[in-house]
């Protein structure tokens, strides 16, 4: 291998580790999301929005069998019984934290709830979706 | 003018046999106004509401009549007063006299007069090179329209117009919508809703700024489509079509169930804020999308006319 082509190759690798991350950085610049808490008595979920923010989010937390909600903050929307889920509806939010709070009448069993997030992209309006355990 | 002259005018000029009120304007004053502004007969007859054939007879007219309400629109369009356009008798204009004393100095008025005509020709070629050389705008249009609604059901249609200028600019849009549907609210306010028809002249559009409308189809055709276009003030662009979706199909799903499914799901609800919640002030029945999309799925109760949420 010449000097030329590892040069070019070099180059090549660097680009593409350049964009790859710029990739991560714009996925990760409109939402992020994770558990604060997850056990116990309540769950908190924190979604830091970027600006410009979505027009609005969806947050539907699916429960462990046999959990039964005490109380949301702030309250939610639906509440599926059956399928023990829960969901939110956020219109407009405006960037910053948001944290949504759930409360259980009994602890939490196994690893706690899950969360899927969806909201349309406010750069091209794609639906993006996003899980969160 | 004087108020008193013009308002003398304006009922001189007035037609009372059919009712209608006429005036006199002046053809050449027309003419004057719409060139000095760079702006095309067509522009000129799609903002008033006639054919270029009738502005191209105003101009070619001394003193045409027309309907004082036509007159009015004109002079808002060219952004002038109407008693600019109102054509005025020769008596009315003062006559100078020519004294003696300026007779007298009639060769330096000659070179004065020969330098004030020089000065305008070679102004008039500075404004003819740059009204030559202004380039067509940058400038688009796109509708976004559901593809289903049910029979008498309102539904938003949103024409998104984006555009290049350096500064903002005046436009006209006009759409026509399927025989069988009419506009029922519009935002900003149309200048002229005629049922199937809705036209804006806009003035001090941004680079991108949304019309919007509520409509309802009450037997709207098979292959009924939307027709829309755009004309510009003073640029050099010819009239363009609106683009995007042009056909809405009349059916017993909410027009935001896309897929049609009788459910409104999360997706569709996110489309709902997404794209047609941006325009304030359209009145869009939201909290009904948002309770059908809490139930389980809805109904289209035709002899009510209305959506069955199932719980």
């Amino acid at each position: 291998m010449t000097i030329s082509e590892m040069l070019r190759k070099s180059c090549f690798l660097f680009v593409s580790t350049l964009l790859l991350f710029w990739a991560g950085v714009l996925q990760a610049e409109t939402l992020e999301v994770r558990y604060l808490e997850n056990s116990g008595l309540s769950s908190v979920l924190e979604i830091r929005i970027a600006s410009p923010a979505p027009s609005s989010v969806i947050v539907k937390q699916q429960l462990p069998p046999g959990a039964e909600v005490a109380a949301t903050i702030p309250t939610h929307k639906k509440y599926n019984n059956r399928k023990n889920v829960v969901t939110w509806l956020f219109k407009r939010p405006t960037p910053g934290v948001l944290s949504v709070v759930t409360r259980y009448t009994s602890p939490l069993q196994g690893s706690g709830a899950t969360a899927v997030i969806q909201c349309k992209s406010p750069e091209d309006g794609s639906l993006m979706t996003l899980h969160v355990q | 003018m004087e108020e008193e002259v013009l308002s003398k005018l304006m009922a001189k000029q007035r037609n009372g046999k059919s009712g209608i009120a006429m005036v006199q304007i002046s053809g050449s004053a027309l003419r004057a106004l719409r060139e000095e502004q760079g702006l095309t007969q067509l522009y000129l007859a799609t903002a008033v509401g006639v054919t270029t054939e009738t502005i191209s007879r105003w101009e070619r007219q001394d003193s045409p009549t027309l309907k004082e309400e036509n007159a009015l629109k004109l002079a808002d369009v060219l952004e002038t007063p109407l008693d600019e356009l109102l054509y005025v008798e020769e008596e009315l204009e003062p006559v100078a006299e020519i004294t003696p004393e300026r007779e007298e100095s009639s060769p330096t008025r000659a070179k004065g007069t020969a330098l004030v005509v020089l000065s305008l020709c070679i102004l008039l070629g500075i404004f003819y090179y740059f009204s030559r050389t202004t380039q067509p705008i940058d400038i688009s249009a796109s509708r976004l329209v559901p593809g289903h609604s049910p029979s008498g059901q309102e539904f938003p249609v949103l024409i998104r117009v984006e555009h290049e200028a350096d500064t903002t600019i005046s436009l006209i849009l006009k759409e026509r919508l399927p025989d069988g549907c009419k506009v029922v609210r519009s935002i900003p306010k149309a200048t002229s809703v005629d049922d199937t028809f809705v036209k804006w002249v806009a003035r001090d559009v941004p680079g991108s700024q949304l019309f919007a409308y509520l409509a309802c189809c009450a037997t709207a055709e098979e292959g009924g489509r939307f027709k829309g276009t755009l004309l510009v003030r003073k640029s050099r662009n010819s009239e363009s079509d609106v683009l995007g979706p042009n056909r809405i199909f009349l059916s017993n799903y909410h027009w935001a169930d896309t897929n049609q499914d009788g459910v409104i799901d999360d997706e569709e609800l996110l489309a709902v804020y997404d794209e047609f919640d941006l325009v304030k002030g359209l009145q869009l029945d939201v909290e009904e999308i948002e309770s059908i999309w809490m139930g389980s799925g809805y109904r289209w109760d035709v002899e009510q006319a209305r959506f069955e949420i199932l719980p």
